[in-house]
């Protein structure tokens, strides 16, 4: 079902009107927008003049009370949490860069911190290429025969009893 | 996405800039306090609820998204949410002798028959039950359009016109002796 009663201009009922008007009241400001117009079309018609003049009674009551002026006071505490929820943001996000600033510090001391961050990349990247380009059967130490004895032992020798 | 006035300030709120706090402060705390003020009739209740309200605003401004719903409808929803909780929270006395507290931008050279009508008005208004008194405080005093006010108050458009036809049927029935005068 739609949120608005979108009805054309010339086909609003008298019985919407008078919704209108016990809802919003007598300023056609208030009205929906979409209906303002067909709305005050149906005003000429004399039965809804004492309903208006009820509604714009009661608007003018209602206007007795002025918008309230907010407190020099209340604008200063706004302002001051604003100033201490935006120092405390701050203040986590410097908190942790100093303190990995303290940790490069003691393993080198005065550097700005892209030094280090370059010099780890550099490692991890020649640790990459080394392992890339050393051949798969030199991972085998030939000079260890006591651990290759043990593989190529016949079964029914016990691993755990080799010397 | 609709086109929302207060997207670029809020982003800049977010990222620490006061001066664009301070204009969002100045753009909406009138409105904001003076629908507390109506909602819970007490001047300190009120500026509370404000303050809160703005607390939760810088708090996530930095992760507001424009989205379909305007900053400024979020606002008037999270004030009266804070006006909500602190009714809740008081004794249904307290809304009697707030309804008399003097309208501080009154001007002193109002008659006393004005004076007496803008009393009788809060109290009429804090006596209505906090639904039709939201839905009268946001049609006829911040000027929400109808689409707007169903969104703060999350109701269809049907159900805020009769929150509206019933909040001003009871308002005239209390207001009624004003017609005699």
């Amino acid at each position: 079902m739609s949120e608005e009663k979108n009805k054309s201009v010339s086909k609003m009922p008298l019985e919407r009107l008078t919704e209108i008007i016990e809802a919003y009241g007598g300023h056609s400001r208030n009205w929906p927008e979409s209906e303002r117009e067909a709305a005050e079309r149906l005003l000429e018609d004399p039965g809804q003049a004492r309903l208006m003049a009820s509604a714009a009674e009661l608007d003018r009551e209602l206007d007795s009370m002025r918008p309230i002026v907010p407190s020099g006071e209340l604008q200063a505490r706004i302002l001051a949490d604003f100033d201490r929820i935006a120092l405390r943001l701050g203040l986590r996000m410097a908190g942790a860069r100093s303190r990995l600033k303290n940790v490069v510090d003691v393993v080198w001391p005065g550097a700005p911190l892209w030094q280090p961050a370059c010099a780890l990349a550099l490692s991890l990247a020649l640790g990459i290429v080394a392992g890339a380009l050393v051949r798969p059967e030199s991972w085998r130490d030939p000079a260890d025969s006591s651990a290759t004895s043990l593989l190529d032992a016949p079964p029914s020798v016990d691993p755990g009893q080799a010397g | 996405m609709i086109e929302d006035p207060d997207a670029e300030l809020v982003a800049r709120a977010g990222a620490g800039d006061r001066a664009a706090a301070q204009l969002l402060m100045t753009r909406h705390l009138p409105k904001m306090i003076t629908l507390a003020r109506r909602m819970l009739g007490d001047p300190g209740d009120a500026e509370d609820a404000v303050q809160e309200a703005f607390m939760r605003l810088w708090i996530h401004a930095a992760r507001w998204r424009p989205g379909a719903a305007k900053f400024e409808t979020w606002l008037y929803r999270v004030t009266l949410n804070q006006c909500y909780d602190r009714l809740r929270k008081r004794p249904t006395a307290r809304l009697e002798e707030a309804a008399t507290v003097a309208d501080p931008a009154a001007d002193p050279q109002r008659t006393l028959v004005n004076a007496d009508l803008y009393a009788a008005v809060a109290r009429a208004v804090l006596d209505l039950p906090e639904r039709q008194r939201a839905a009268i405080l946001l049609c006829h005093y911040q000027e929400c359009g109808n689409i707007e006010a169903s969104e703060i108050l999350g109701v269809s458009v049907e159900a805020l016109e009769s929150l509206l036809a019933r909040g001003r049927r009871a308002l005239r029935q209390r207001l009624g002796h004003w017609n005699e005068r």
